[in-house]
């Protein structure tokens, strides 16, 4: 029934929007799917917003899922979120204590790291901010400078999100093979620590590139 | 099935399950398995790398570098970056600590 529901309600947007537009296309009114007077008229101050909301929670999204909100919900929902595949570090941070019962400051070594992921987020998003600011009046607001500003934002915000989303799920599914490997071999946990700050650099990565595209960018004025 | 033991855990809010495992000794060594320490050290880092990068960024970016928010915010990468490694020194010295105590112990 859930694949049904799913395809029917795709297939009724896309016939919806199929029969709109050929309407509109065959009786004169073809001109208002113009790309370009969209992303003329929509307001600078959109793209900004949206660039700092993805960039908080695209990242938020990549430290949480897959790493600390694990660590709060294992006791409870171990087996139902570890056969999803989802909260990877914390259920496999007790699915290893069950081999060796002692959780200590290295096996939540993974959850710092799903933080860092996360401050990544914060920094950016507050850098990004910064150059939000208030313009008097709409003529001042549609200059070229506010319009580099609010799509630099969007497409900085976005490049930092997607990084910190990739890079939490890296980091979160090293962390749940660092936790069950080191309840199988103490010896091979610096081993996968390695890997797993290999993969903490990605989002670095996408930090400063982030910081680089908002760097040539003016404030709104 | 580690919830089986402390039945009336289960009914707690999510977040108090930890506190209340390592405070309450009765509890059958849940204690003995989350020591304080290591919930401390957690806690106290979790705060370090919340506070340590946004009070640097703040911090450095009207003294040092004059309202420059790329290298402000590069600054609190950086600090975020020391943070993590810092605790990552922290735990390998306490599993070094333990391993000598044991070779001791033998």
């Amino acid at each position: 029934m859930g694949y049904y529901g799913s395809y029917s309600r795709y297939g009724g947007l896309t016939t919806a929007v199929v029969v709109v537009g050929a309407y509109m296309l065959f009786n004169g009114d073809g001109e208002a799917f113009n790309v370009g007077r969209f992303l003329e008229e929509t307001s600078p101050y959109v793209w900004a917003s949206l660039g700092v909301a993805l960039c908080i929670g695209l990242s938020v999204v990549g430290a949480a899922w897959y790493g600390i909100l694990a660590s709060i919900l294992k006791a409870q929902f171990l087996h139902a979120y570890y056969r999803r595949g989802i909260f990877v570090t914390g259920s496999s941070i007790i699915g290893g204590g069950v081999r060796a019962p002692r959780i200590r400051t290295k096996n939540l070594i993974s959850i710092i790291f799903c933080e860092v992921v996360a401050i990544y987020g914060v920094i950016m998003s507050i850098v990004f901010s910064a150059k939000l600011g208030n313009v008097p009046t709409e003529e001042l607001l549609f200059t070229e400078s506010n319009y580099y500003t609010g799509w630099a934002i969007f497409w900085g915000g976005l490049t930092v999100g997607a990084c910190n989303l990739i890079c939490g799920v890296a980091v979160g599914i090293t962390g749940s093979s660092a936790a069950l490997a080191d309840a199988a071999d103490p010896a091979l946990f610096v081993k996968i620590l390695v890997i797993e700050i290999f993969g903490s650099v990605l989002g670095l990565f996408g930090l400063i590139i982030g910081l680089l595209v908002a760097g040539k960018a003016d404030e709104f004025s | 099935m580690a919830t089986r033991r402390i039945p009336n855990i289960e009914k707690d809010v999510l977040g108090k399950v930890d506190i209340n495992a390592s405070s309450s000794p009765d509890k059958l060594s849940t204690a003995a398995v989350v020591p304080k320490s290591v919930v401390a050290k957690l806690l106290l880092f979790t705060l370090a790398m919340v506070v340590a990068p946004l009070g640097s960024y703040y911090i450095t970016l009207n003294t040092i570098f004059k309202g420059s928010n790329t290298l402000a915010g590069a600054t609190a990468a950086v600090v975020a970056n020391v943070v993590l490694i810092a605790y990552v020194i922290v735990a390998v010295m306490e599993d070094n600590a333990e391993n000598e105590n044991e070779k001791k112990s033998q």
